[in-house]
């Protein structure tokens, strides 16, 4: 599985606990995010990768202060979570 | 029990201006389309555009039915959809449309766009930087550069190129770590929409980190500093993208 996310969707993931976001719907919070946020994390298995698009990296990025270049740290190379502009790109790719 | 037959209607041509070269093309295109070829015949080319009609002798007439039918939704044996392909890449160069219909109640069977068919977005192929990963599973060459093939899960990356010292740093890495490679590609978009990448040289390369998505979420979020912990966290991030949440 690949999981692209977007910043919303990242900054949930790295927080599952953060304050939830609101139904517009009902204008109330959505109720268990972060029950549903965990059952995502674990459903994900160690040949499952994130996607994380650069213009979503600059966001968290802005948000994390100074945690950022920790933040940048702790995704530089890794196989299952990718960052750059050209994994986005490489869909071409040859089966056997 | 009489035969089914079928009519190949060309909307181009008449009985006397289609060329038998042609007609040839499309009766081994039909034939390959209806399978059964020992009881598939041509009856004849009759007026009404080009009206090809052909007959299936009863003994076969349901699978040929079945196999039409899988046809018509884009299912079916191979061989049925290339002759398909074919019939329609031939409609297509004769500025033609056609249809295949049952010769007794009319009913259109196999409908085929032809000349109306969407014309693929062509672009030039272009070369560009990039990185692939993956781990090494071949490596090895007898010409002035290396070749290499990285497996990423069910995906492999072939045409891979390198300098001979590079691979001999490389060979040491077949079969393990997951690697990420830099380098520059050929991309060139294909017909179905689907960007291929022909060709890789490789510059340089670095040993990924194997952990999982959960374990490098974990790395993040014990990240000091990082304000992503915090509680208002998700609606501050809404708030970038202009969304009506943040509220910090």
């Amino acid at each position: 599985m690949i999981l692209a996310v977007d910043s919303s969707a990242l900054a949930l993931l790295v927080n599952p606990a953060a304050d939830p976001p609101e139904d517009p719907k009902t204008g109330q919070p959505v109720l268990h995010v972060r029950e549903r946020v965990e059952h995502l994390i674990a459903g994900i298995g160690a040949s499952d990768t994130l996607v994380i698009p650069t213009p979503v990296l600059a966001e968290a990025m802005v948000r994390a202060e100074e945690g950022g270049p920790g933040l940048m740290e702790a995704l530089r190379g890794l196989a299952r979570a990718k960052s750059s502009r050209s994994t986005c790109t490489l869909r071409s790719r040859q089966r056997r | 029990m009489k035969p089914v037959e079928y009519v190949f209607r060309i909307d181009a041509f008449q009985p006397e201006t289609l060329p038998m070269a042609r007609l040839a093309e499309y009766l081994a295109a039909l034939a390959k389309m209806f399978g059964h070829p020992d009881h598939a015949h041509f009856v004849g080319v009759e007026p009404g555009s080009a009206r090809l009609r052909t007959a299936i002798e009863a003994v076969d007439a349901p699978k040929v039915e079945a196999r039409l039918n899988a046809v018509r939704i884009g299912e079916g044996p191979k061989e049925a959809l290339a002759g398909k392909r074919i019939l329609e890449d031939l409609l297509a160069n004769d500025n033609a449309t056609g249809t295949l219909s049952e010769g007794e109640s009319g009913r259109v069977v196999v409908a085929f766009v032809g000349r109306n068919r969407t014309k693929p977005l062509t672009f030039p192929p272009f070369r560009e930087d990039a990185s692939i990963d993956g781990q090494l599973v071949s490596i090895g060459g007898r010409d002035s550069t290396a070749h290499a093939i990285l497996q990423d899960g069910e995906i492999f990356h072939s045409s891979v190129e390198m300098r001979r010292d590079l691979a001999r740093d490389l060979g040491k890495l077949l079969y393990g770590p997951p690697i990420r490679m830099y380098g520059n590609g050929r991309f060139e978009r294909q017909a179905d929409g689907v960007w291929k990448m022909t060709d890789f040289r490789v510059d340089r390369y670095e040993i990924l980190d194997g952990r999982s998505v959960p374990e490098a979420l974990e790395a993040v979020r014990a990240v000091p500093g990082n304000r992503l912990m915090e509680a208002d966290a998700y609606r501050n991030v809404l708030g970038l993208q202009g969304g009506g949440e943040d509220k910090a």
